[in-house]
């Protein structure tokens, strides 16, 4: 999986990818078979009309950043069948790791400092995760 | 054809003026003025002849300044103006001449060695060498089959028909190892109708049959060789968006009428701007994009292309 440009302002799977490119991967992630780009415009288009080329060239794009798996098929014309590669669970794994790995290791005691701060205060639930979390850590031998 | 009246001063002047090279810069001056002349008018056979006899002009003229530089060092200067002194004009002419001609040499130098490194480099090449990134394959019967009709249509030996493998609604042509080969994109056979498939095809076949690929490489070798020349910037792109209106032209004549073309180059329209085939300097495309296009693209827009066939006298 390639996560290219993220977008700070963007929100939900808009921080990691286009407008047009979320809509797609949301309605992949809805469909249990491999469709062919046809198909999958005429499912698409009944909540967000756009045309088969457009439909094709985002296809295409999501592929090449690698959360999307297709299949050459060459019977009945040349065409292929897409399928989501990744669930909706990991991609967002990948989209934190990726934020927070990139934070950690550049600013580590400040994100740290941060979390710890920000999870207390916001949501007094999240500080027993927390507790919970660094107690569990806490029993892992020092390395 | 109505002679069109700048472009015809323009290749009376260089005629005339030749190798002498202040006057040189003032036929640069105006040569630009004649690309973006071209560039909003439209009759495309006649536009790319005078653009690449512009170029070749100027770079003949700019070899004869170089040799006449070698023979005749110490030319007779022009005449002194009121501001400028006899002997700083002979100094300035000189001096102009020799860093002119010195960039000209340069200029032809890298056009012979890039002229080198495509014939016996790139195109000797396989395709997979020229454009790394795809995977090709043999098209299927139906696809030869469009390939060959309409190479015959155009009367030319029929390209290699191949697929690639990509989800982008593409076609091009590349001329590897010798022979061209002509490539559609699995995108474009998934999301187009046969006829309209059938327009792209046309396209490229029209490319070859108008012997397009010698067209740019002449215009894009000259281009290099006359580097120093500001105008040659917007003549080569000027030449290359001519030919792609000649290939439409051309192709809707190929396939009985531009009704095809126009549906097919406006589906594409609907998809151009988010992501293109990567482009390499072997290939002639279906689409191309980037800014300031109507005066340094290589490509017009689809739009123009559309209106172009729209307005096409058909008959």
């Amino acid at each position: 999986m390639k996560l290219r440009s993220l977008r700070p302002e963007g929100r939900d799977l808009k921080f990691a990818l286009g407008d047009l490119e979320s809509a797609v991967l949301r309605q992949l992630w809805q469909l249990n078979t491999p469709v062919t780009v046809r198909d999958f415009q005429r499912m698409i288009s009944k909540t967000r009309p756009i045309a088969v080329t457009t439909a094709a060239t985002i296809l295409d794009r999501l592929h090449e950043k690698g959360l999307v798996s297709r299949q050459l098929v060459r019977v009945g014309g040349p065409h292929f069948l897409y399928r989501a590669k990744v669930t909706e669970q990991e991609f967002k794994n990948a989209v934190v790791h990726n934020v927070m790995g990139t934070l950690l290791q550049s600013f580590n005691d400040v994100t740290v400092a941060y979390l710890a701060e920000k999870m207390s205060s916001d949501n007094p639930s999240d500080r027993l995760v927390l507790s919970r979390y660094l107690s569990r850590l806490k029993k892992r031998p020092n390395r | 054809m109505i002679p069109h009246l700048p472009g015809f001063f323009v290749l009376l002047s260089i005629l005339l003026v030749g190798p002498s090279m202040p006057l040189g810069l003032a036929i640069d001056a105006m040569a630009a003025g004649a690309a973006v002349a071209f560039a909003l008018r439209r009759s495309f056979r006649a536009r790319t002849y005078v653009l690449l006899s512009l170029l070749i002009l100027m770079f003949c003229q700019s070899i004869l300044a170089l040799i006449i530089s070698f023979t005749h060092p110490a030319l007779p200067p022009p005449p002194p103006t009121h501001a400028v002194s006899h002997l700083w004009s002979i100094f300035f002419f000189t001096a102009v001449m020799a860093v002119n001609s010195s960039l000209v040499a340069i200029g032809a130098l890298a056009a012979g060695c890039a002229a080198l490194f495509f014939e016996f480099g790139k195109s000797r090449s396989g395709i997979s060498k020229n454009l790394p990134q795809f995977s090709f394959e043999i098209a299927p019967a139906e696809v030869q089959n469009i390939v060959r009709k309409l190479s015959d249509v155009a009367g030319i030996a029929p390209p290699e028909a191949l697929i690639v493998d990509s989800g982008v609604p593409s076609a091009f042509t590349i001329r590897a190892e010798r022979k061209y080969s002509l490539a559609v994109s699995v995108g474009l056979l998934e999301s187009l109708d046969s006829t309209e498939v059938e327009a792209c095809v046309a396209h490229e076949i029209a490319h070859l049959r108008n012997k397009d690929f010698r067209v740019r490489t002449m215009a894009t070798l000259a281009k290099l060789a006359l580097f120093a020349r500001p105008p040659s910037y917007f003549l080569e792109p000027a030449i290359y968006r001519a030919r792609e209106f000649l290939a439409d032209e051309t192709a809707a004549r190929m396939i009985g009428g531009p009704n095809a073309l126009i549906s097919a180059l406006s589906k594409l329209n609907e998809s151009a701007t988010l992501a293109l085939l990567p482009t390499s300097v072997t290939t002639c495309n279906l689409t191309g994009t980037g800014r300031l296009r109507e005066f340094f693209g290589k490509h017009p827009s689809l739009e123009s292309r559309i209106k172009m066939l729209r307005e096409m006298r058909w008959n």
